[in-house]
């Protein structure tokens, strides 16, 4: 007998379940980079001492993994074109490359932060400290923290997509392709933003 | 209403035992792992060229990053930024595919954005403004 | 595989359940067992207060730096591990989808983690008494650099600063967020996605309403204070300056980010309270909620003004004195809507047939305290005057008397409420009236008289005010003594609660479906609901406030009753 309720329900705002709910996670994510932005804005205006230490940042690196993270939106963004049309073996194609550009992301970030703490910018930066510049040690604190964390969320995609490329093998569950797009760019729209703030304004 | 694409024979069952019409299954009911995909003619109308919304963006990218050799610093930064929110903008709405949703995806959107220049101008006087200088040694 | 045919062991089924019933029962005893420990904390500063220098029965000698750890932790508790637990989540769980009729929240899985990863926070709080140091003794509110500390004073050892009270305390409040942050999620998708047919916005009950905007400010203005307790965090553990203004950070921003979520979250403690109330007047009047649209928009435009208000408890901080006066602008105008809607209450109070059963006690009890707790408030929304009454008696005296029948009574009323439907027994209503009445009494015993000590002058977070010379001479004294002793006669009130509770569900009598005779859908349930909830699932023809029809013979049409 068949019990359970079944979607007979009018979703009023037309949107699917699991959009719906990926939405409302992005826009709580949002708050918490967008605070943790805020304040690095507020202490880099009242700092232009902030300039000169940002100066010591790898630009070059920085537009790398712009340009990779560009590109990796654009391939989960395919896998979701392909899942719409059932194609799960090119989806999982797709989404492998945007795992690919993920690696390089996180591969091009070691680089630069091995190059940045041999020189003594680190999470404390003693090194600034000692010599007086407390401000200056400041600046790399929150360099460190904000890519840190997104750095952090940068794995925390590339695990949602593995898993969810281990998940469409038999054709199933493809829409959850699009869900984990979407926490993706998310991730690719908070670098677009870190990266003026901690690269290029000098 | 969205509807699914269901796997063969299960809108048969389903119409058996509700009448006649269109059903998504629950998330938890039995019938969930019988959903194939959302059915893409009623649930997007229409996608965007992703290709060109690609070469924008690096076209964006470029800009930005010529910006702060040809232009004095304060327009650099006012070009920088620019860029950096019309980039975000483009991903939101293309990739994302906000342009598509419901009003309601939007407002909530808007409404993070809000909220981040409510804390921003209202925390400035106090931790901008402030002329003095705090800092001193050990 | 159909959830109500194969069979679940006990662990899934009780433990690691994901029916929303019994995850809002986890819940609701998970906060009333930290109600308990914070409470306990509360008797034994009380008691210090009162007796001071003598040893405490059931506890021993309070030396000053347990005194802070206690008055820190119980603040914690009783706001994020009884209040957020028991009215956001306890409540959201159990009533969204039997008030919707849906059969089980939208991610059950997902639910089912929060509540373990909240359980895992309480542990960690309470962990954080017993490491070296004991538990953090610097306020609830954690402002640097007292909270920043841990790096400078435990000589740089990052294990002995991870495993310390205040690291312990901050991680807590970081699960507990996140918990949190997952049952918004959940409340909200649940609500806009698996109603009930002809369940249309308009229809939807005004707490499912009110816990939903409570779960959307939540997660608004969580953000910043998440981000920067990472900072705190860090420095304390790995002596980062984001806090030192030595180094050039600034404790104000941690009071900004702290109070800017800290200021949404009362109301987000508030609005399901208020839902509770909602939902029992009408049915103890007999008559329709009055302005049931206007009660929602006015809601809605309090949470808008709640982001805007955060920094009227940074008045005497330090900050800018003309946001000083923005500030102050903006609380006393946050307090129209919340007055439009006890307006609305007490209209819907107004000429209707009064069944005075013990939610409906508790129900007023709230509206006349709240009442002096508001008004309190506006005082303290002048920036002038919290100039003088900041960080005195004054001000705890105005949060209890919002908070505590925010959280207690307006516990009490939904669980006297629905505790038929919750278990199917009937609570004692005499035993019910008695714990009202002492409640209310010894509730104002403590907490009356302790404005008078505040506009004397009395500070905060004291342990011994015996140097202060007017306040430790009479009347004063003699009012910290009432208090202490209404105190511990509140908190042995409750037991009668808890023996009622208990007693009754040990009751072979049956409740009947619907006792209070309401019109909401999760009275067409059985009592208790089975997994599943309803069956046949209800179909919904007309708002939830159907009472009192003029051509209905009944006083009351319930939601799933088609029109004639």
């Amino acid at each position: 007998m068949e019990t359970k309720q079944h979607h007979l329900t009018i979703p009023v705002i037309k949107i699917p379940q699991g959009r719906l709910a990926m939405w409302v996670l992005i826009a709580g994510e949002l708050v918490i980079f967008g605070g943790l932005i805020c304040f690095y804005l507020l202490n880099r205006i009242r700092y232009p001492h902030w300039g000169e230490m940002a100066a010591h940042t790898n630009t070059f690196i920085g537009a790398l993994n712009t340009v990779v993270l560009l590109l990796s939106s654009y391939t989960i963004v395919r896998a979701h074109q392909a899942a719409i049309k059932l194609n799960a073996a090119k989806a999982r194609l797709w989404m492998t490359c945007t795992l690919l550009g993920g690696v390089m992301f996180l591969v091009d970030k070691s680089i630069e932060y091995a190059h940045e703490i041999s020189e003594g910018f680190t999470f404390t930066s003693p090194k600034l400290v000692a010599a007086g510049d407390h401000v200056g040690s400041l600046f790399w604190s929150y360099y460190y923290i904000m890519t840190g964390l997104h750095g952090a969320h940068v794995l925390a995609g590339m695990t949602a997509i593995f898993i969810v490329m281990m998940q469409i093998r038999k054709g199933n569950n493809l829409h959850r392709v699009e869900l984990v797009g979407m926490y993706w760019h998310m991730v690719d729209l908070i670098w677009i933003f870190l990266f003026p703030l901690l690269y290029i304004a000098k | 209403m969205e509807t699914a694409i269901l796997k063969p024979g299960i809108q048969a069952r389903l119409e058996d035992a509700h009448g006649p019409g269109n059903f998504t299954p629950a998330h938890n009911s039995p019938d969930h792992d019988n959903i194939v995909f959302a059915d893409p003619a009623t649930d997007y109308h229409g996608h965007p060229q992703y290709g060109k919304v690609l070469i924008a963006l690096l076209a964006l990218l470029s800009l930005s990053l010529l910006a702060g050799y040809i232009f004095s610093p304060g327009i650099a930064i006012a070009l920088i930024f620019a860029t950096a929110t019309w980039k975000v903008a483009m991903v939101m709405r293309n990739f994302m595919h906000l342009k598509y949703e419901p009003l309601f995806v939007f407002i909530a959107v808007a409404a993070v954005m809000l909220i981040i220049f409510a804390f921003f101008f209202g925390v400035y006087p106090d931790i901008t403004a402030v002329t003095h200088d705090v800092t001193y040694p050990h | 595989m159909e959830n109500i045919h194969h069979k679940q062991s006990f662990w899934s089924k009780y433990i690691f359940s994901t029916d929303h019933k019994t995850i809002g029962t986890q819940y609701m005893i998970m906060g009333m067992i930290m109600a308990g420990v914070g409470g306990y904390l509360a008797y034994v500063f009380r008691y210090n207060l009162a007796f001071p220098g003598k040893s405490i029965p059931f506890y021993g000698m309070l030396g000053p730096q347990a005194y802070n750890a206690f008055v820190t932790i119980h603040g914690m508790i009783m706001v994020f591990w009884v209040g957020m637990p028991v009215l956001l989540s306890a409540f959201g769980n159990y009533l969204i989808p039997l008030m919707i009729g849906s059969d089980d929240m939208a991610f059950p899985t997902v639910n089912m983690l929060s509540f373990w990863i909240f359980a895992v926070s309480a542990l960690v709080l309470l962990a954080s008494f017993f490491v070296p140091g004991g538990a953090f003794g610097g306020g609830w509110t954690m402002y640097p650099p007292f909270s920043a500390q841990g790096y400078v004073n435990l000589n740089p050892n990052f294990f002995q600063a991870l495993f310390s009270g205040t690291s312990l305390l901050i991680l807590a409040v970081a699960l507990e967020l996140v918990a949190m942050l997952m049952g918004g999620i959940n409340f909200l998708v649940t609500t806009i996605n698996k109603r009930a047919k002809g369940m249309t916005a308009w229809r939807i009950p005004i707490i499912i309403w009110f816990i939903n905007i409570a779960a959307v400010i939540f997660m608004f203005s969580v953000g910043p204070l998440v981000a920067g307790a990472f900072m705190l965090l860090f420095d304390n553990i790995l002596g980062t300056g984001f806090y030192d203004p030595h180094r050039g950070g600034d404790p104000m921003l941690w009071e900004h980010l702290f109070w800017f979520f800290g200021h949404p979250e009362v109301y987000v403690l508030l609005l399901p309270s208020l839902g509770v109330l909602a939902e029992i007047l009408p049915v103890f009047s007999r008559k329709p909620l009055f302005a049931y649209k206007t009660i929602i928009y006015l809601a809605l435009a309090s949470a808008f003004l709640s982001v805007l208000v955060w920094a009227h408890h940074q008045f005497v901080a330090g900050i800018d004195p003309r946001m000083a006066t923005f500030f102050s602008i903006g609380t006393i105008l946050i307090s129209i809507p919340f007055a439009g809607i006890f307006l609305a209450f007490m209209a819907t109070l107004w000429g209707g047939s009064i069944r005075m059963k013990v939610p409906m006690l508790w129900a007023i009890g709230f509206i006349g305290l709240f009442l002096v707790g508001g008004l309190t408030g506006l005082f303290l929304g002048s920036n002038t005057f919290d100039i003088y009454a900041h960080d005195t008696y004054f001000v705890v005296a105005h949060f209890h008397y919002t908070l505590f029948p925010d959280i207690f009574f307006g516990f009490f009323a939904a669980f006297y409420y629905w505790f038929p439907k919750f278990s199917g027994k009937e609570l004692n209503a005499s035993l019910g009236k008695l714990h009202f009445w002492l409640t209310f009494i010894f509730f104002n015993g403590v907490f009356f008289l302790l404005f008078f000590n505040g506009l004397a002058g009395q500070h905060r977070r004291i342990n011994d005010y015996s140097s202060f010379s007017l306040i430790s001479k009479e009347p004063y004294q003699t009012f910290e003594q009432i208090a202490t002793v209404c105190a511990i006669g509140l908190m042995l009130t409750q037991f009668i609660f808890l023996y009622n509770f208990i007693s009754s569900l040990r009751k072979t009598k049956k409740a009947v479906k619907n006792p209070w005779e309401a019109t909401t859908l999760e009275w067409v349930a059985d009592s208790p609901p089975p997994h599943g909830n309803f069956n046949p699932y209800p179909e919904v023809y007309r708002g939830a406030y159907d009472y009192s029809l003029p051509d209905v013979e009944d006083d009351f049409t319930p939601q799933n009753i088609p029109k004639v």
